[in-house]
């Protein structure tokens, strides 16, 4: 990179979120299904103490990296079967932030003080977080628009959880977890959606608040409470209680259809007639930003990032593809581009890496 | 008739009396529009306020909260399985342990009918399938059958039973991927 020492940006891979593979990734980035889930024989983790936690985590982490611990029916290689710990408070918190970063674990998790863990497979496609507000958040992840793949693997991801854990589960209210909000299923769907067509063209408030009548929730690119940086939006279901899983599949799915068609057509509608100059002219503006600017902030990077990437997937521009974006987009983050230079950095420092970093990764390469 | 204090265009539809000490202290007439703006009332499409944020304002007292639920969680009880008191509860709108569903179950119906609008579960059990819900009656008093028999050692009647849940709890063929 431009002469800074530090690591390859090549070598650091892209988790499955971020593939930009399966139907409709154009603007379906990723699909994620998480169940929530308990251990009998604990108290839920929102009430646990240290020694408690611990001997949680420690039983916990012992079943989820077992051989094979997903089973040969699970639709994987061996290794991908097989999961690895991370004891989270025995990382740098840089590291933590590294996970954030990668979507594996929460900043809620991230945050805490107490035991807690992650365990994922190697190529990220499954990650269970360990004692965040419930014993285990189990999620798979599937690059594109892709829930009943997604969903059909978290379901043996919780058979396996099953085979190995007493889970905590009543005729009455289904799985049980720490928040009332969450029981019954524990099941959450969500696809990330990128939207700038309707940001741009002013319609994203129609878009998020017609999902929000169904009761979906739109949340930004970090889950709850984040914002919608670089056009990222997160649609899932709320409900979790007296709807079966497939019901509950079959609302995100509906309700994301809808919204991917919706921006397809105001994609459309920003290239014809007197939005066209407009919308090109913006595209380019944030090309040649990222080529030529000399800081980048991390907003800015994102929102150039996403002008560029509608500018590439409406062919307004040659010679860069999504993998090159998506490698940007993952490595201009402040952890990861800190992880990649292997040293701590200062924001203005950071910035500066940014901009380099990037100018490097859009370069066509020979 | 009364016109909308707040738009002041639309006919009032809905009357709101402030109480003091039995007294009124205040009204207010509202369109519908505008109290639906206001939160005062839900619209049809939005009838249900979801996420924590409408356990929280339940459970302190907040927007609508329904009364029969706040006042379901007695002060001073205690959950025997974690020892979370009703008082935690509802300061952390967090429950404890798996027991504290049973302990706090009268004020939690209310809760739940009001987030999921819906107080049962209906997907998975652990190991099979979503159940059709009108099998779930049967299925439960199966499954207790099922465990009596296990506890009596009656094996044959255990493996019999085991049949008949198999052919209840079949879970639905997995629809094929349509993404």
């Amino acid at each position: 990179m431009s002469g800074a020492k530090g690591r390859d940006p090549g070598t650091f891979q892209l988790g499955e979120w971020l593939h930009g593979e399966g139907p409709n990734s154009d603007i379906a980035v990723c699909t994620r299904v998480r169940f929530a889930r308990n251990v009998r024989g604990f108290r839920f983790s929102t009430l646990m103490d240290g020694e408690e936690a611990k001997e949680l985590v420690a039983y916990i982490d012992t079943e989820l990296t077992r051989a094979d611990f997903l089973g040969e029916e699970y639709p994987d290689t061996p290794e991908n079967r097989t999961l690895r710990a991370l004891e989270l408070g025995s990382l740098e918190d840089l590291d933590r932030r590294l996970l954030v970063e990668r979507h594996l674990i929460s900043r809620e998790l991230a945050g805490l003080e107490r035991a807690r863990s992650v365990a994922v497979n190697p190529t990220e496609s499954v990650a269970i977080m360990v004692n965040e507000e419930d014993h285990l958040r189990a999620q798979t992840f599937r690059s594109g628009f892709r829930l009943e793949d997604a969903y059909r693997r978290a379901e043996l991801l919780d058979e396996a959880l099953l085979r190995r854990l007493p889970l905590a589960f009543s005729e009455e209210f289904g799985f049980l977890t720490a928040c009332p909000t969450n029981t019954g299923t524990g099941l959450r769907v969500s696809v990330m959606l990128h939207l700038p067509g309707l940001v741009w063209a002013d319609e994203i408030e129609k878009a998020t608040s017609t999902a929000q009548k169904i009761h979906l929730a739109v949340r930004g690119l970090y889950g709850e409470g984040s914002r919608a940086l670089g056009d990222f939006y997160q649609v899932s279901n709320q409900v979790t209680l007296g709807r079966t899983e497939e019901q509950l599949l079959e609302d995100v799915h509906k309700a994301v259809e809808r919204l991917i068609a919706w921006e397809r057509e105001a994609r459309a509608a920003l290239l014809r007639g007197e939005a066209q100059v407009r919308t090109e002219d913006r595209v380019f503006r944030a090309l040649g930003t990222l080529e030529r600017a000399r800081t980048l902030t991390s907003e800015e990077a994102l929102t150039f990032l996403s002008a560029v990437r509608l500018g590439v997937q409406q062919g307004l521009i040659e010679g860069i593809g999504i993998p090159q974006l998506n490698r940007a987009l993952l490595l201009s983050q402040p952890a990861h581009l800190q992880r990649l230079c292997m040293e701590k950095l200062s924001p203005v420092e950071r910035d500066q890496r940014r901009a380099a970093l990037i100018r490097d990764l859009l370069r066509p390469k020979p | 008739m009364n016109h909308c204090t707040s738009c002041q265009k639309a006919v009032a539809t809905i009357h709101i009396l402030d109480m003091k000490d039995g007294n009124i202290a205040g009204e207010q007439h509202l369109c519908a529009a505008c109290a639906e703006k206001g939160g005062v009332v839900q619209s049809k499409t939005h009838a249900l306020q979801w996420s924590v944020q409408a356990l929280e304002d339940y459970l302190s007292g907040g927007k609508q909260a329904g009364e029969s639920g706040r006042r379901a969680l007695k002060e001073g009880q205690t959950c025997p399985g974690c020892g979370l008191s009703a008082a935690d509860f509802k300061m952390r709108g967090r429950l404890g342990c798996p027991r504290c569903y049973e302990t706090f179950r009268p004020a939690l119906i209310p809760l739940l009918e009001r987030v999921h609008d819906a107080t049962s579960h209906r997907g998975r059990y652990p190991g099979r399938g979503a159940i059709p819900t009108a099998d779930q009656d049967t299925l439960a008093a199966l499954q207790r059958r099922l465990a009596a028999a296990i506890a009596a050692e009656n094996y044959e009647e255990a493996a019999s039973l085991r049949d008949q849940l198999r052919r209840v709890g079949e879970p639905k063929s997995q629809a094929e991927d349509r993404s």
